[in-house]
């Protein structure tokens, strides 16, 4: 590399540094924060307590329990479908169906949170407390329902490259022995992609815990430790935004550091899961 | 019984394409019913003349208007703040980085897409009291926080689609100005980058329809139910996604729920059409290096 | 130039032994990831000939004809050992030991792909192209010197009308000849090809063999090639690649 270059090399090397910085920043912010916290040996039996200012507690354990049970149930529903649906757009259906179905989960990735969760609120939610679960209709399985909805696209985009990136030499030799379309899925496609299976259930998953909009106005923030999917709760990315918009300081707002804290380790989690699987198959 | 495992497997495919489309189907329309039926320009400026609105001569209080503004505002700062950065460290790490810094920053860059982006907010937040502390009075919850903010939740999107791009050109292209004795330089910017135009692009209009639909980060940084247009970017200000999340909860007459309404289909047809744009930029790129 | 002056005095006991060599290896050798690819190679080439090597494929002949324009170095990876020098119209210069920029050394030798390689640009501008890189800047100038390359790879009358159409609408041949013509815009003394007809049709072929006869005036020539006949037809000498080192053949 000539010395010509070097100020455009050092430019772009501000931008990286300066941006991956950021990244890390961010966590040492929150670590910083929540210092006293940590040092006070409370950070871990925050993660156990119940959340009752009133009596001085501050733990977010009905949170870390409200965020985990959502998107597990989420992902148990999305899952299935997103799985059918991915099938479908390889290899099931006939063509012009699958160029349609590709254009179609690209737009449903672009519909905006809020506008699923506004649709929710008007359309979801008076179903559920009429017919389904009686109460108010702000449940565990009313957010779920939603987030199995908004998770699908990112999961089925992450399943359609997978299984279309099996390389076409196996896909024709199969073809060549005269196997079935759904032969050469269950056969060949999927012992084959199944990494990319795995990064896209885990991505999916990630998506569903890191979204607040929808736990946010559909799942009835109750602060309460949930006991079944048709009560109430409240996530740990709905405490962030109810908190802050009630208190600035004190233990309450160090608290939802903490929340801040799990949430970020939550996702260098789920990257290093995906990146763990996806290394497996380049081996 | 293998022939019914089969069999199965294609009805339930066929079975899973229909709920989801079927789900899509209820959304898409439910919005675009209710909000075609809510539209009209009076809710968007509120009574007040279209041209003295989009002129700033009169104020409009109860339209859509300010928060259509303020999306836009929101969305333009953010992306001139995420595109140069995103671009210039998407080219570092496909051109110049080692192996080694390539797969750690990639990593770091992989867990800021994934972040929740309240937690984003909420360090903006933060960064927003420390600097209320040090300028009382003067910096506050502002446009300028949640755009910088935003700008930094969509980064990946722009860092990874230039890096992708430019790593996926065919390593012939690669060569040939290099041969031809241009510098490192000279070949990424007369060769290289023009190349990977439209996958750079794609990345920035997903930015975009990102920066426009997020809800959590402005929430923490700055957007209220009611600003007027903002004078400055230091000012508090109103947006589309917030006002939709607003009404759902704190509607009181039916002329709010309609505005709600009329919001959400705006920002329906807004973000899945620059979704499906990318999505149609993104078949092109993949068709140029397909049949050349 | 200032890179070559201190090492004229430093080879000078090579210069009587070399005087009409153009290209010359001492003991060349390429390895990579640990495994030798090619090794002892002694080569000295004289001026205005066509030098070809011939050998398996696998064998490294690519890579060879890289190292002469230091072009591996884009790929990462890779290591030369031994000389390798070349004699341009100002002095015999030491491409691995000089601080030589990469760039400066590929404008003075040239490189043709074995797939035609147009850029996404107009005909014109593909052949102005190297001429750009180095910063020039003149457009009336550009036009002359645009259509001299084009003509010394007897590619001008064939596109005279349409040189503001896309390159990459040309036939085969032509890009491949378009590819020959901006190689030549920075009038290189030396000319690396690297089986510069295997993509194309036999007529095509035979054009460019024409061609390359002409070229012999203006450049050293080494081309990779794996067609004996062909070999036979252009080369005044004929290498081949085996057992990890190059052989002269009868």
């Amino acid at each position: 590399m000539s010395r010509e270059d070097l100020l455009q090399k050092t430019i772009l090397l501000c931008a990286t540094v300066g941006s991956g910085t950021l990244v890390v920043g961010i966590f040492l912010l929150m670590l910083h924060l929540g210092w006293p916290l940590l040092i006070s040996g409370q950070f871990f039996s925050l993660l156990l307590q119940e959340w009752r200012p009133a009596d001085n507690l501050y733990g977010i354990y009905p949170m870390l329990l409200g965020s985990t049970v959502i998107s597990l149930l989420a992902l148990l529903i999305g899952l299935p479908i997103s799985l059918g649906t991915a099938f479908a757009t390889t290899v099931v259906a006939p063509p012009w169906l699958r160029s349609a179905s590709l254009a179609l989960i690209r737009y449903m990735a672009g519909i905006p949170t809020v506008v699923y969760g506004f649709v929710a609120v008007f359309f979801l939610v008076p179903f559920m407390r009429e017919q389904i679960t009686g109460g108010s209709g702000l449940n565990i399985l009313s957010a779920a329902l939603v987030l199995a909805i908004l998770i699908a696209p990112t999961m089925v985009i992450f399943f359609v490259n997978g299984l279309s990136g099996v390389a076409k030499t196996y896909s024709l030799a199969v073809d060549a022995l005269g196997g079935t379309p759904v032969q050469k899925l269950l056969y060949l496609l999927l012992p084959q992609a199944w990494p990319a299976l795995t990064a896209g259930t885990v991505m999916g998953l990630g998506r569903a815990m890191g979204d607040t909009l929808i736990s946010l106005m559909v799942a009835g923030n109750s602060i309460a430790v949930p006991g079944a999917v048709t009560d109430s709760a409240r996530t740990l990315t709905a405490h962030i935004a109810l908190v802050i918009a009630a208190d600035f300081a004190g233990m309450e707002f160090m608290s939802i550091f903490s929340c801040g804290i799990v949430l970020y380790l939550f996702t260098v989690l789920f990257v290093s899961v995906i990146r763990l699987t996806s290394k497996t198959r380049n081996d | 019984m293998i022939r019914f495992a089969e069999r199965f497997v294609v009805f339930f495919s066929l079975a899973c394409t229909a709920l989801l489309f079927f789900c899509i189907a209820v959304v898409t329309v439910y919005v675009l019913w209710r909000g075609l039926d809510a539209f009209s320009i009076s809710l968007i400026f509120g009574g007040v003349d279209p041209l003295d609105a989009l002129l700033g001569r009169r104020p409009v209080f109860d339209g859509l208007f300010p928060a259509i503004v303020g999306t836009l505002l929101l969305v333009v700062s953010a992306i001139v703040v995420a595109a140069p950065v995103g671009i210039a460290t998407g080219i570092y790490l496909a051109d110049y980085a080692s192996p080694r810094w390539r797969v750690t920053l990639s990593a770091l860059f992989d867990v800021l897409a994934g972040l929740p982006s309240i937690v984003i907010g909420l360090a903006g937040f933060t960064i927003t009291i420390y600097l209320h502390r040090l300028f009382p009075g003067r910096i506050g919850p502002c446009l300028l926080i949640s755009a910088l903010s935003l700008g930094f939740l969509v980064l990946p999107y722009v860092i990874r689609s230039t890096q992708l791009a430019l790593e996926s050109l065919p390593a012939t292209l690669r060569l040939t100005a290099p041969a031809l004795g241009a510098r490192h330089w000279q070949n990424i910017y007369r060769v290289l980058l023009p190349a990977s135009t439209s996958g750079i692009l794609g990345g920035i209009i997903l930015a975009i329809g990102r920066a426009a639909e997020d809800t959590a980060v402005i929430l923490l940084t700055g957007v209220v139910a009611s600003a007027g247009l903002p004078r400055s970017l230091l000012e508090q200000y109103e947006a589309l996604p917030f006002f939709i999340y607003y009404i759902s909860s704190q509607y009181t007459t039916t002329q709010e729920l309609e505005m709600g309404f009329a919001a959400a289909f705006l920002l329906l047809v807004l973000c899945g059409s620059l979704f499906l744009l990318a999505y149609g930029l993104e078949r092109l790129l993949a068709r140029r290096f397909v049949f050349r | 130039m200032v890179w070559n002056g201190c090492w004229r005095v430093a080879l000078c006991f090579d210069n009587d032994m070399a005087s009409a060599s153009k290209i010359i290896t001492r003991s060349l050798a390429f390895s990579y990831d640990k495994k030798t690819l090619f090794e002892s190679i002694d080569l000295e080439l004289p001026e205005h000939c066509i030098a070809a090597v011939t050998g398996p494929s696998g064998a490294g002949k690519s890579t060879f004809l890289t190292v002469f324009n230091r072009l591996w170095q884009e790929f990462g990876g890779g290591n030369v050992s031994g000389t390798v020098l070349l004699r341009f119209a100002d002095g015999l210069v030491d491409i691995y030991r000089e601080h030589l920029p990469a760039s400066e050394l590929r404008r003075r030798v040239g490189m043709v792909f074995q797939k035609p390689n147009p850029l996404p640009m107009s005909i014109h501008k593909n052949v102005a192209f190297p001429l750009r890189l180095a910063g020039h800047r003149k457009r009336g100038e550009m036009d002359h010197l645009v259509e001299k390359a084009l003509r010394k790879a007897h590619l001008f009358e064939e596109v005279k009308d349409r040189l503001r159409a896309d390159a990459r609408a040309l036939s085969g041949g032509q890009q491949q000849r378009l590819c020959i013509a901006r190689a030549l815009m920075l009038e290189p003394e030396i000319l690396l090809l690297d089986e510069p007809t295997s993509s194309l049709d036999a007529r095509s072929c035979g054009k460019i063999e024409e061609l390359l006869d002409d070229l012999k005036q203006s450049c050293t020539v080494l081309m990779v090639s794996h067609y004996q006949d062909q070999v036979r037809r252009v080369a005044d000498l004929v290498f081949e690649m085996t057992d990890q080192t190059l052989i002269r053949s009868a």
